[in-house]
């Protein structure tokens, strides 16, 4: 075997960036299209199938279309403040986005500054891990009876447990902080300040977004739980009203608008992500 | 007349460090020497045997266990913005553009934004990278972001800078490159460098004097006298190769070597 020729290695070089393929992918849109297709079919299918009380898509959609904006249903009954669903899921997602709002800046705010301040970790790592550790139906009660059945009540237990989430991200983000860039800052000159505004605040930011995203998804289910558990508003009240009076097309209908609604602030999360993580080498979002 | 005060004095430097099993492992162990402004500086020896930390302990990044190490006669005490460090490790923040890097120290000593970017300009081109100032460091090569961290350093203005195997991961023609562009800055600014490595070569390319480190202790204090550029032919001549000669010696390489040879003959 011989080398090749200068002229043609040349030759080779210049044609490399027309040597990529050429075939079309399947863009992720289509994909993710296909794959709510799919889940529809699926549904039909459960919908249509004898001894399972599924109501059709089809149905869900007239319920949506006909109670969303106003509702005479609700207005006869004294619920969803005289209005439609948004009214009822406007009150969860102000309490969601409150709730992990305030548990973000808690948790973060700590997890960092703990970083310096060992004596902070110290104090809360075994709070956290204990509490950390209680499920949300042994916790909810004492929100309820603390705070009794208003906002506050749920807003607090989206915020602690947001707060405890973050708090455990934060913390290994810090510690996964490559130790070079704080002694590098420092033979810069940089002293605690500027090296936790510097180096760990934006080194951490990747770690603790996905983190961010957790505790976001988990924070519709809590503040769901807690209104199912004593609330006077949200869609967590109206699932359970609607359970007790046997209304699956409705409870299926709320469900969904949870869920929608819930992926919509995920993707909104994921566009301020992005962001903020122009600077890593793949530019996406854990 | 008294001579000039040195610009760096380490005067009977210990470093001790116990290991997991309990032993004791003394990484400097008496090293005294002094430097002047403006010397170039190399550290040479074998891995584990004290270079990292001698250079270490002038940042300020680890506690002596007994001697000092002064800085214009101030001792040191901890890392500080005259003793900035380019590490073996990729250390430019990759979450900052590579002029918001060049300008780090700057920044930190609360320099007005015009003055920065006078300065960082003049480093951004003096290592080649004007056009790179607001590129992410992930967009360069791994020679590039040396470049960024040399310029980093250079833009503090600080007397001594500190550099730990800085182009250690780097393929030989890139840290070819990257020694003519450090000899160039170096010799515009006047700076005293100390430059960690165990690449003889690198050593005599770079250096106005090697210091040989075996077991914690200075083994040999070599000035390079050679003539700069250092080309093949300098580096070859007959004080280039009694400089490596010594190295080997010293550094227990050459011995093995004729032990080597020996019993090579026998067979």
């Amino acid at each position: 075997m011989s080398a090749i020729s200068r002229s043609e290695w040349l030759n080779r070089r210049g044609n490399r960036s027309r040597l990529r393929p050429s075939g079309r992918r399947l863009g992720p849109f289509a994909l993710q299209a296909l794959g709510f297709v799919l889940a529809i079919g699926v549904w039909q299918f459960v919908a249509a199938s004898k001894g399972i009380t599924v109501p059709t898509p089809s149905a869900v959609l007239t319920d949506l279309r006909n109670n969303f904006l106003s509702s005479t249903y609700l207005r006869a009954h004294n619920l969803g403040g005289g209005q439609g669903y948004w009214y009822d899921l406007w009150y969860t997602a102000k309490n969601v986005l409150m709730g992990v709002a305030i548990g973000t800046g808690i948790g973060v705010g700590l997890g960092l500054i703990s970083v310096p301040f060992r004596l902070v970790s110290q104090v809360l790592n075994p709070i956290a891990a204990t509490f950390g550790a209680a499920p949300i139906f042994v916790a909810a009660p004492f929100f309820l009876v603390w705070f009794g059945v208003v906002p506050t009540a749920q807003v607090t237990m989206v915020s602690f447990y947001t707060a405890l989430l973050l708090y455990i991200f934060s913390r290994r983000a810090a510690d996964n902080v490559a130790r070079e860039y704080v002694e590098s800052a420092a033979t810069l000159g940089a002293r605690r300040f500027h090296v936790f505004r510097s180096v760990y605040l934006p080194g951490t930011v990747p770690e603790l977004v996905g983190g961010f995203r957790i505790a976001l998804a988990g924070a519709w289910g809590l503040e769901a739980i807690a209104e199912l558990l004593g609330a006077q508003s949200g869609i967590g009240f109206l699932i359970n009203y609607f359970s007790e009076v046997f209304g699956i097309v409705e409870m299926v209908s709320l469900t969904l608008l949870l869920g929608i609604v819930a992926i919509v602030c995920d993707g909104l999360a994921v566009l301020c992500a992005r962001a903020l993580l122009r600077w890593t080498a793949t530019g996406k979002v854990a | 007349m008294s001579a000039p005060l040195p610009l760096v004095r380490f005067d009977d430097v210990r470093c001790e460090f116990e290991h997991r099993s309990g032993a004791t492992v003394h990484a400097l162990n008496g090293v005294s020497f002094d430097v002047p402004a403006g010397q170039f500086v190399c550290i040479l020896g074998r891995s584990g045997h004290g270079k990292t930390t001698l250079l270490r302990v002038l940042a300020g990044l680890q506690a002596t266990s007994g001697g000092s190490v002064r800085v214009r006669e101030r001792e040191v005490a901890g890392p500080g913005s005259d003793r900035p460090m380019v590490f073996q490790q990729d250390t430019v923040f990759p979450w900052m553009h590579v002029r918001a890097n060049v300008e780090f120290a700057l920044r930190v000593k609360g320099l007005a934004k015009s003055e920065r970017h006078a300065i960082s300009d003049r480093w951004l081109e003096a290592v080649g990278l004007t056009q790179f100032a607001e590129s992410w460091p992930r967009e360069l090569s791994g020679g590039m972001r040396k470049r960024v961290a040399l310029a980093a350093v250079f833009a503090s203005d600080a007397d001594v800078l500190l550099m730990d195997e800085p182009f250690g991961s780097l393929d030989y023609f890139t840290r070819r490159g990257l020694h003519d562009v450090l000899l160039e800055l170096w010799t515009a600014a006047g700076k005293t460098i100390f430059f960690v490595t165990h690449d003889i070569e690198e050593s005599l390319i770079l250096a106005d004097r090697i210091l040989v480190m075996s077991d914690g202790l200075l083994v040999e204090d070599i000035p390079v006298e050679l003539p700069r550029p250092r080309s093949e032919e300098i580096r070859a001549s007959d004080r280039g190769v009694e400089i490596t000669r010594t190295i080997l010696e010293r550094l227990g390489v050459e011995q093995a070597m004729d032990v080597s040879e020996r019993m090579i003959v026998r067979e």
